[in-house]
């Protein structure tokens, strides 16, 4: 499986004239993408916007992000399963624009009022202190603001919105049809020298089976209920992986951009054959509900790796619960009692001033851990001089259930209100110091 | 003290001294899976498990493991 990845960088976005890429330049015809989201009886409105990198913009009701791509060449589509056919993705050669992001603003009916499966929303800075905790205060964002009738369900409404989304995305990625790209970077995991360490990637993901879309949906599949699951790391820039579009912000989940720029699939990719042999990625759903599901999962996934005859697994997880925490920490003691060395890559907690414990579980076996920072930063929001985002944007919702904020004003909270604030996978520049 | 839970090694690594393994977070006492007959004799059981460790010695965190079967994880 050789994938060819093309990169046609974007320093501009523009409304006017027709749909088009030229010398990094995106224009878009408004009227003719929120035609292609109104062919969808769901949605009553879309518009759009745009916010560039260093602006005094705050995007609100952010429930997903997504890039624009275009299957050239190979098997099936971008967005498999949800956009053509289930077809294994992976090879032949697809063209992204890099820099720009469809980064969807969505307003929908709620049917569930509250609990971890009511819909979420975040925020993006594109200055200040919280444009550096995520990817998307340095790239031009197109916003598009989606407006769903009343009476969807909750399932209906991700559906509604990320098919929207995804088909925007389509047709901005089918603007480098014809064109020649800046460069190409090839995926592959070739047969290379047999003494590089083995290297598998254990891709924790928190689901829960009481949620109507549990999270993470592989070809489309939310993967509610499974057991660990081997993909190819090409699959995911295939767009083979997408996230529930109902549910931004809060750091629960990562947003379908990250999945398809996911930061360890692209650096393990990217050492291989260097200085290291990728065997390729364990999709693992995590947060068992009881000691029983969870050695269950623990004990897939680890005979999975010693399958693979490999040396070391990367481990990372999803979501601040502190129930999958233990499924993953199980993970890390099986495969270490399998002779599968590991290191946990993961957020941790510890209170505002970090001097509480940090990891709700530990084993032993896990001896080799990096962290990507504290969940629980509490970060001072400037105020904006423009807010852009769908509906009412003096008063915005976050969480079901927590107070809303006032997103024109500044205010103190915390950095998992910012979309894709919390890193799970080590993509952001963090650094630690010791006082 | 006998202290019912589903994540019995969290219970364990948090020092608790009597722990009854039960059956899944949202239903630690029952499984809805079950008719209701089979349900009733595994609550019954859990209870009963319960009742043991109320009256067994012990010296730091102990698991007692009731006889029953999943129905899901």
């Amino acid at each position: 499986m050789r994938l060819e990845l093309a990169n046609f960088p974007v320093k501009d976005v523009r409304f006017d004239g027709r749909t088009n890429y030229n010398g990094g330049v995106l224009e878009i015809n408004r009227e003719e993408l929120a035609a292609l989201a109104l062919e969808d009886g769901r949605v009553v409105s879309a518009k759009f916007d745009v916010a560039f990198p260093g602006e005094q913009t705050r995007i609100v009701r952010v429930r997903d992000v997504v890039e624009p791509r275009l299957k050239l060449s190979g098997a099936g589509c971008v967005f498999p399963g949800i956009l053509g056919p289930v077809e294994t993705v992976g090879q032949g050669r697809t063209n992204r624009l890099s820099g720009v992001t469809v980064m969807t603003s969505a307003e929908y009916k709620r049917t569930i009022l509250e609990g971890t499966a009511a819909g979420r929303t975040g925020f993006v800075d594109m200055w200040g202190p919280a444009a550096q905790l995520t990817p998307f205060g340095s790239t031009i964002n197109i916003v598009f603001m989606l407006e769903l009738r009343d009476g969807v369900s909750e399932l209906e409404a991700h559906a509604a919105i990320q098919s929207a989304e995804l088909r925007v995305a389509q047709r901005l990625g089918e603007t480098t049809r014809e064109t020649i790209a800046g460069d190409v970077e090839v995926f592959e995991l070739f047969e290379t020298d047999p003494s590089l360490p083995r290297v598998v990637y254990i891709l924790g993901c928190r689901t829960a089976w009481h949620e109507p879309h549990s999270g993470v949906a592989f070809y489309g599949l939310p993967i509610r209920e499974s057991l660990p699951t081997l993909v190819h790391p090409n699959e995911f820039l295939d767009g083979a992986l997408t996230s529930d579009a109902r549910r931004g912000g809060k750091g629960t989940f990562p947003c379908t951009w990250l999945w398809m720029n996911h930061p360890i699939v692209l650096g393990l990719l990217r050492e291989h054959g260097k200085r290291l042999n990728f065997l390729g990625v364990i999709l693992q759903r995590t947060r068992f509900e009881s000691d029983f599901g969870k050695q269950v999962t623990a004990a897939c996934a680890s005979q999975m790796a010693r399958l693979l005859k490999a040396d070391g697994a990367v481990i990372t997880r999803t979501g601040p619960s502190g129930n999958n925490f233990i499924d993953v920490m199980l993970t890390v003691q099986a495969c270490e009692r399998k002779g599968v060395k590991t290191v946990l890559l993961t957020p941790e907690w510890g209170g505002r001033e970090g001097t509480e414990l940090p990891l709700v579980f530990y084993a032993p076996e896990a001896s080799a851990m990096v962290t990507t920072g504290s969940l629980e930063r509490e970060i001072a929001f400037p105020a904006p001089s423009k807010v852009i985002g769908v509906g009412d944007t003096q008063l915005v919702e976050l969480t079901a259930g927590d107070p809303s904020i006032s997103p024109s004003t500044s205010f103190v909270g915390d950095k998992g209100f910012v979309q894709d604030g919390i890193d799970w996978w080590g993509g952001t520049k963090n650094t630690c110091r010791v006082y | 003290m006998a202290h019912i839970t589903p994540m019995a090694m969290l219970a364990k690594q948090m020092k608790s001294n009597r722990i009854v393994t039960g059956t899944k977070i949202p239903h630690p006492c029952g499984d809805p899976n079950l008719p209701i007959e089979a349900d009733n004799t595994l609550r019954r059981e859990i209870v009963k498990t319960a009742f043991k460790a109320l009256q067994t010695g012990v010296s730091g965190p102990t698991v007692f493991v009731p006889d029953i079967s999943y129905t899901s994880g």
